[in-house]
């Protein structure tokens, strides 16, 4: 049986992603920097991952096929990293709204489980991520 | 000095004085400052360091705080805590905070709506007055179903909202006015192209300290401002 992690994932903003995504959306430099996961070292070596390889992200929301990245930052197992974008919303539950802050509230923490994808899985296209928006 | 879940682009900047939480550690790590600001122990992390950072603040003469988006989540409700820390280090020194918005004008946004309804989100207008509640965020419209036309306005719910709020956007008719493509603009039943701001189109934003910025078109376009477009919509209402 594959090795799988459970992981819970923190989303930021990345100024690079955002400049490649006022570019287009629609890039290969978009996709990139936002079909990435950033995992610890240790959960790296669990899954016996290596760095560009593909990755299934899956939880009760959704699932996606993003590349796999070893953090340089000390350990934090179990702790993994996502650029903000339609690729971690595809995991991300609806926020709960909270008065004191704007926007919509406060996102729920993303749990999901992570493996190695299929020798042929290819990362998750925003194309598809549309289709499956429009489903 | 920086305090974040992960070792930032500006925690590189200032490593001595970098600091790791984990998620949703932030309540504990201000209720740790509180302590070593009174010069009791702290009962998290690295008690040198903590220590050095209470004498660093203590000596500031003036300081800012910024508090992220990622620390608003973590707190929720109990933003009580980290106004708590503010009005200690104004005890001591001067500080202040400033949040960090995570797009263009979103402050210029979140105070008009302060402005005219008193609250920052979840706002109706249903029946001609505003109304705030939970139910009238945009995920919980979209997952009741409560919603069956949207009007968006310069900015992307698709790519930025999750799963669940984008699809139920994403299956009613919506009308998008935006200079860009994008995963709304595509999803939409009608594209309104507009100028863009800032650059094409005047106006006045707010920058992230606050300061209100007046913008004059610099570039001349033949494409209507996001405002002429809403009042020929309201004129054809």
């Amino acid at each position: 049986m594959a090795a799988e992690v459970e992981v819970t994932i923190v989303t930021m903003q990345d100024i690079f992603q955002d400049e490649a995504r006022k570019k287009s959306l629609y890039s290969d430099e978009y996709q990139k920097y936002s079909a990435q996961i950033v995992l610890d070292k240790q959960d790296m070596a669990l899954l016996k991952a290596k760095d560009g390889e593909r990755l299934l992200v899956k939880n009760d929301v959704g699932s996606v096929v993003v590349s796999a990245k070893a953090s340089e930052d000390e350990a934090h197992p179990g702790i993994a990293f996502m650029i903000k974008s339609p690729w971690s919303n595809q995991l991300a539950g609806n926020p709960v709204p909270v008065a004191a802050s704007a926007g919509e509230g406060k996102n729920a923490s993303i749990r999901a489980t992570v493996t190695m994808a299929g020798l042929n899985a290819s990362i998750t296209t925003i194309t598809e991520l549309f289709s499956r928006m429009k489903g | 000095m920086v305090v974040d879940v992960r070792k930032s682009s500006t925690a590189h900047m200032c490593s001595n004085y970098d600091f790791r939480v984990t998620p949703g550690g932030d309540e504990q790590f201000i209720q740790a400052i509180l302590s070593v600001l009174d010069g009791k122990i702290p009962k998290v992390g690295d008690k040198k360091k903590m220590i050095e950072l209470a004498s660093l603040l203590k000596k500031t003469e003036w300081g800012a705080v910024f508090p992220g988006p990622g620390m608003l989540a973590s707190l929720g409700d109990r933003m009580d805590s980290f106004e708590g820390m503010i009005a200690k280090l104004n005890e001591i020194t001067t500080f202040r905070a400033i949040p960090m918005v995570e797009q263009y004008n979103a402050r210029g946004f979140y105070e008009l709506l302060r402005e005219k309804t008193g609250f920052v989100n979840c706002v109706s207008f249903e029946g001609g007055a505003a109304a705030h509640g939970p139910e009238n965020s945009v995920a919980a419209a979209g997952a009741s179903g409560r919603f069956d036309a949207a009007l968006v306005v310069g900015s992307d719910p698709l790519s930025s909202l999750p799963f669940g709020t984008a699809r139920a956007l994403a299956q009613i008719p919506m009308i998008a006015i935006d200079p860009h493509r994008s995963l709304t603009t595509d999803a939409s039943k009608v594209v309104i192209p507009s100028a863009l701001s800032g650059l094409e189109a005047g106006g006045t934003a707010v920058r992230m300290d606050g300061v209100k910025v007046r913008f004059e078109p610099i570039i001349e376009s033949k494409l209507p401002t996001d405002e002429q477009i809403l009042i020929r919509i309201m004129e054809a209402i």
